[in-house]
């Protein structure tokens, strides 16, 4: 009996400090691929457009009214006094 | 790269042009109102200017449209001709002979708008071929199908409306997206 009880403090003593000690922060590990793993998914092709989708594109947004070839505006009429 | 900046130009001599017209207007306003020696002088002056900048502004997009059209003769002469009216314009002394070149210059101006108008047709016409023929290699390489016949048919429709031309084109690309 008399041996136990330095042993009960000792272990006492023994929770007393390690509920004490610092307590480790989780660490958020974020995983980003490597540029050179092979992991990554492959590149999808479907979303590229084709050539022909490009040359329609560019028929889509032809204009007959082109600004470019557009007369500029003036006063046709000047009306000068007479002296 | 030339009509890039032919545009960009034409921008600004249009700036010039409205600048010029509103002294022209003040200047008009003072001598009818005083008709004064000093204010005759003004009015020619702005009347000069005016002219010179209106001038030089259809020049421009006259030379604008040649710049995309591949030897127009008729579009070359009539630039020559707005080039002899710079020489005019710049010799004129008054009023009354301010008067007698504008109103020629704005009678020429009917047939110059009709040379304006079919250059820009033909610019606009150039333009469809060229798309047109962007096409043709999609079509050569096609399996025959009833789509591609009816894309055919829709490109090789003969007419001279722009717009008309312009919606068989649209029509055709849309079939030819159709084809596996």
């Amino acid at each position: 009996m008399k041996i136990l009880i330095p042993v009960i403090a000792f272990a006492a003593l023994l929770v007393f400090f390690v509920s004490r000690l610092p307590r480790p922060r989780p660490v958020t590990v974020t995983a980003s691929p490597s540029p050179t793993s092979s992991l990554q998914p492959p590149a999808s092709v479907s979303n590229a457009p084709t050539q022909l989708q490009l040359i329609v594109d560019e028929i889509r947004s032809f204009r007959l009214d082109d600004p470019q070839l557009t007369a500029p505006s003036f006063d046709r009429n000047l009306d000068i006094p007479e002296e | 790269m030339l009509p890039v900046i032919l545009v960009a130009s034409l921008f600004a001599l249009g700036s010039d042009y409205r600048a010029a017209y509103q002294q022209y207007l003040l200047a008009k306003n003072q001598f009818q109102q005083y008709k004064t020696e000093s204010t005759r002088l003004t009015a020619v002056t702005a009347t000069r200017q005016v002219l010179t900048a209106r001038n030089l502004l259809w020049k421009t997009y006259l030379q604008n449209l040649r710049g995309q059209l591949a030897g127009d003769t008729n579009l070359e002469t009539e630039i020559n001709y707005l080039d002899a009216q710079t020489a005019e314009f710049s010799q004129l002394t008054s009023l009354s002979q301010a008067k007698q070149l504008s109103k020629a210059w704005e009678s020429h101006l009917y047939k110059s708008n009709q040379l304006a108008a079919s250059a820009r047709q033909q610019i606009l016409s150039y333009r469809l071929d060229q798309l047109a023929s962007r096409l043709q290699p999609f079509i050569d390489q096609a399996s025959p199908s009833s789509t591609l016949d009816l894309a055919k048919q829709k490109l090789g429709v003969l007419t001279t409306d722009l717009k008309q031309r312009y919606q068989l084109l649209l029509e055709a690309a849309n079939l030819l997206l159709q084809l596996p």
